[in-house]
């Protein structure tokens, strides 16, 4: 008895190392590797023909062009629905594919790790703050022999070198498994002008308008010291006020400090998400600005309001939040930023416009929408 | 020798008394700091101007729609908190006992949750009112939960407290799961209510809560030795002529009344129903004609200096001022346990 | 003042019968003291004249009232309870424990009325100089005097006592007693204790209700039902009980029979 069990287990070892060795023989003809944006080295077989998304649907298409879409087999539709629904309408709208595409969920939340392994993808993707809520089940994945890849847009810091580095690294990664080296640097160079090209203009400037940026969802959360407003008003040579006194990336402010501050600038940053619920008011399938106005007003009804620089020259927006961070398109808050900051000074930029032109040169599909709206004025 | 006992008990009147007005000194004190205190500087002079007429607009400002507001609501829900622990105490005859003990909180907290991630409103009201309104009517529905666990099995503290208990973990865990689905500012949106904060204080708001204190403490008060004899112990109480079970439903509505409204417009804040009662008690003994005030008196104390400590530590952002009451409140509770010669309980 | 007059009465405990078809009058002016072993009810049986619990069947009369027809707070004027377990809950002093006593009576301005009669029974009692102290630091035997001057100081026409006595030194049982005979007589009350101790019921009862398994096994004056059958078959004891005139005294000697199996 015990023998033939000692017998089965050699063989048992035996045929592991066999397969081992098979898989060593085969990754060794057509495998790339990559260092993903934690320094994580990563082996992937090619050519990639089935990807699982967690992150960046837009980035993808960016880089790998419209037939990238079609080796989707499975996408994180959840953070779709939840904080992007304008952008998720018009996927499912221009490829009904992905509405039909299984949902592995948002990790941390409702991440579905076994549904990935039987999806078989060669690779899945995701944001480098999905890391924290997944390292175990990267582990798991890895152990199916399912290898993930991190990749990170969002603005971490007001140095551009850096913040172009990992923008860089992040494109390149994608071009890479996808094959598209070329275009990635396409992407990453017109990322790179349009910041460029803000930040000379804004590199001298002295007086610097006083902003705050405030969140839709919440009424007195504004954005501080980490967060990416407060690199792309750096930028754009302005004063995030909120930063004095909300040291980490937002938080409640006093409305009292609002007052007392009196910026020149306020901008409210909306993913459609209200204290009461999802609406959408501003994004790709919103067709005239009167919702958002509407939206604004409302917002900025406050005590004492009315006697804020900023309400008093109606120099107060609302943007898209998906503009702001994460996405290689994100230099269009940046210009926004600048345009509302200085307006003499960018009279002739138009953020709306250099949008349009990433989106027919980069994006499979046209822009629609309504993206940044002025309170009341032109 | 008759007027001597007369003595005794006049004594011990007049310093209740006298507690109970160092407590309302203290509590005024507080509130006139808490309108001084603020990003924008103002001396008490400025404040007391600026109330009655705008001299400075922005301070007028500032005064009648962010700092009176707060200030009113921070006694007002310090008040009905301490006044609502007082009485759970009381009628469960349990020291560890809270307006939260039955899971009160944790309904209410599912209810603005609810309204958080689904927008779902369960009564037609503005939008601003859909979150209190929901934590209200889910912090009320689990006190009738409760009401009907007591009325099946009897309402003595123990079925009370441990259906309670149950009714909290279901909720919990209700809510855990509403927060599992939420999207991350949702989360944080739900996550900040439970903390409690100031920040939607509104004057109206204010007065709601200042009716049902008003009402519930004058209720109170005129059965106070009914209250009082329910700490002897039921039967004590019953051949003292009071319907034990009767009051005990009756003063658990004043209850879910008070706890409802305090939570709906500033989210959980879990120390003061706690720890109110207790300094009250340990100043002012049992007796509930002196006890009623003296918690309400406690829990503004507390709240109040919370809410001040909570403008100060960072000055220009809001602190959730539910994490500061507790950290405030607990060495000086501590103090009074460790170094009172009095027994507590 | 009021005679009562228990008629026929019956509880149960869940399924357990105990008190079982009780008939007795306690006259006004006179001590009755019930005694009979550990769970025969006797607590019970006061718990139902005090109209803390309903009797199932049966009736309770204060005179030709029927105790099931009147209000709680009418009955809780009338009727003063001690019960069995002396714990004083809380933060009070002496002084408030006896005050509340008067619960029924109080409005939310203490009346000078009741301060004096809780002054009044304090004294009585010898308890008031520790008015001031925390009642629950107190020992066993004081708290136990503190609960019988709260029961007093309403100053009731039935007044129930559970065990008053149980936890006194010799001397304060015989002065604590001594002093309720005096207040029953002058006030002409209607008294009923539990007793444990026969002698003391002996001594003290004008009328003993003996209870056995939730019946009325003997009642009558000490002298007529004490006897070394009575309880020889109540208790299980042999007992010598010398008689002197209407006084008798009960000396216990030992268990009949030693089987280690409690009656209860
Ligand atoms: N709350 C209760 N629930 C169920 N049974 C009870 C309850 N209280 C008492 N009993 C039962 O009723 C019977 C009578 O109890 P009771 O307290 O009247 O006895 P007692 O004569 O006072 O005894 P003791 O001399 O020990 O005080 C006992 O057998 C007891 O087990
Ligand atoms: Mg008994």
């Amino acid at each position: 008895m015990r023998k033939s069990l000692l017998f089965f287990c050699l063989i048992a070892l035996l045929l592991c190392g066999c397969a081992q060795v098979k898989n060593v023989a085969e990754n060794k003809t057509k495998t790339i590797t990559v260092t993903d944006i934690l320094g994580r080295t990563v082996t992937i077989k090619t050519p990639v023909k089935r990807v699982v998304l967690l992150y960046g649907l837009e980035d993808y298409a960016a880089v790998g062009g419209k037939d990238s879409l079609s080796k989707l087999v499975g996408i994180n539709a959840w953070r779709y629905k939840m904080y992007r629904p304008d952008w998720w309408q018009a996927w499912i709208e221009y490829y009904p594919r992905i509405k039909k595409l299984p949902d592995v969920g948002q990790p941390g939340k409702t991440f579905q790790v076994e549904e990935v392994i039987k999806l078989k993808p060669d690779v899945v993707i995701a944001d480098r703050s999905m890391y924290k809520y997944m390292t175990e089940d990267v582990k798991r994945l890895e152990k199916a022999g399912i290898p993930v890849v991190f990749t990170d847009y969002f603005p971490h810091t007001n140095n551009v070198t850096e913040l172009f580095n990992e923008v860089n690294r992040s494109a390149m990664i994608l071009g890479k498994i996808l094959n598209r080296e070329e275009r990635a640097k396409e992407v990453v160079k017109f990322f790179e002008d349009h910041v460029i090209e803000i930040v000379n203009k804004t590199k001298g400037i002295r007086s610097k308008p006083k902003v705050i940026v405030f969140a839709t969802w919440s009424k007195w959360d504004a954005y501080g010291k980490k967060s990416m407003y407060n690199f792309w008003i750096d930028l754009a040579g302005g004063d995030n006020v909120a930063a004095k006194v909300i040291p980490g990336f937002s938080g409640d402010i006093n409305p009292e400090f609002v007052l007392k501050a009196n910026p020149d600038v306020l901008v409210f940053t909306c993913n459609n998400n209200f204290p009461s619920g999802q609406k959408v008011v501003i994004g790709y399938t919103v067709n005239n600005s009167s919702s958002a106005k509407e939206a604004l007003k409302e917002l900025i009804n406050r005590p004492g309001w009315n006697k804020l620089n900023a309400v008093k020259d109606r120099r107060v927006y609302i943007i898209h939040h998906g503009l702001s961070h994460g996405h290689l398109f994100e230099f269009v808050c940046l210009e926004y930023m600048a345009k509302w900051l200085h307006p003499a000074l960018f009279r002739n930029l138009e953020p709306k416009k250099d949008l349009q032109t990433f989106y027919s040169k980069f994006m499979p599909m046209p822009l629609h929408g309504v993206w940044a709206v002025r309170l009341g004025g032109s | 020798m008759e007027t001597e006992y007369y003595r005794i008990y006049k004594t011990v009147f007049y310093r209740r008394i006298f507690f109970i007005s160092v407590f309302a000194v203290v509590c005024f004190i507080l509130a006139v700091v808490d309108l001084m205190v603020g990003p924008i500087s103002a001396c008490f002079c400025s404040v007391l101007i600026n109330l009655m007429y705008p001299q400075n607009e922005t301070l007028h400002v500032v005064i009648w729609d962010y700092r009176l507001p707060w200030t009113l609501m921070a006694l007002l829900v310090g008040g009905a908190l301490g006044l609502a622990g007082l009485e759970m105490q009381t009628i469960l005859n349990n020291p560890l006992a809270s307006p939260y003990t039955l899971g009160i909180s944790a309904g209410a907290g599912f209810g603005a949750a609810v309204a958080y991630v689904f927008g779902l409103n369960v009564l037609p009201v503005p939008l601003e009112f859909t979150v209190p309104v929901n934590a209200f009517f889910f912090a009320f529905l689990t006190c009738m939960l409760i009401m009907f666990i007591g009325k099946i099995r009897g309402f003595t503290s123990e079925t009370l407290v441990l259906g309670g208990i149950a009714i909290a973990f279901l909720f919990h865990s209700m809510l855990a799961l509403l927060e599992y689905f939420a999207s991350e500012e949702t989360l944080q949106a739900i996550v900040f209510w439970m903390f409690g904060s100031l920040t939607k204080s509104t004057l109206p708001k204010a007065q709601i809560v200042f009716a049902v204190l008003a009402l519930t403490s004058a209720a109170l008060m005129s059965r106070s030795w009914k209250i009082t004899a329910l700490r002897l112990g039921d039967e004590k109480a019953k051949s003292l002529g009071i319907n034990v079970e009767r009051m005990r439903i009756e003063v658990l509505i004043y209850i879910s009344l008070l706890t409802s409204v305090a939570v709906c417009f500033v989210g959980i804040i879990a120390f003061i129903g706690l720890v109110a009662p207790h300094m009250a008690r340990i100043l002012l003994g049992e007796d509930q004609r002196f006890l009623i005030p003296g918690s309400i008196l406690c829990g503004a104390i507390v709240l109040s200096a919370g809410a001040i400590a909570s403008k100060v530590i960072v000055p220009g952002a809001i602190f959730p001022v539910g994490i500061i009451t507790s950290m405030i409140g607990v060495p000086f509770f501590l103090l009074l346990v460790v170094r009172g010669r009095k027994h507590i309980w | 003042m009021v005679t009562v007059r228990v008629e026929d009465v019956s509880f149960c405990y869940d399924r357990k019968k105990v008190l079982d078809r009780i008939n007795f009058t306690a006259e006004q002016g006179e001590i009755t003291a019930v005694i009979g072993p550990n769970g025969a009810g006797k607590s019970t049986l006061l718990k139902t004249i005090a109209k803390i619990v309903q009797p199932d069947s049966g009736e309770i009369f204060f005179d030709e009232k029927r105790l099931s027809r009147m209000r709680k707070e009418d009955v809780s004027r009338i009727v003063s309870y001690l019960p069995q377990d002396n714990v004083i809950p809380g933060i009070l002093t002496v002084f408030e424990v006896v005050m509340l006593g008067r619960i029924p009576y109080l409005n939310w301005r203490i009346g000078e009325e009741d301060l004096k009669i809780t002054v009044k029974v304090m004294k009585e009692l010898g308890i008031d100089n520790y008015a001031k102290r925390y009642a629950n630091k107190l020992s066993g035997g004081e708290r136990q005097v503190v609960l019988v001057a709260q029961a007093l100081v309403r100053e009731p026409e039935v007044l129930l006592l559970d065990e008053p006595v149980s936890n006194l030194d010799i001397r304060n049982k015989l002065e604590i007693l001594e002093l309720i005979r005096k207040i029953t007589k002058e006030k002409k009350m209607t008294t009923i204790l539990v007793l444990h101790d026969l002698n003391l019921a002996a001594m003290y009862a004008d009328k003993v209700i003996i209870l056995s398994g939730g019946r009325v096994y003997a009642r009558g004056k000490p002298y007529e039902v004490l006897s070394e059958d009575v309880l020889s078959s109540v208790y299980g004891i042999e007992a010598e009980i010398r008689r002197n005139g209407e006084k008798i005294q009960v000396i216990p000697l030992r268990p009949v029979k030693c089987d280690g199996k409690r009656q209860f």
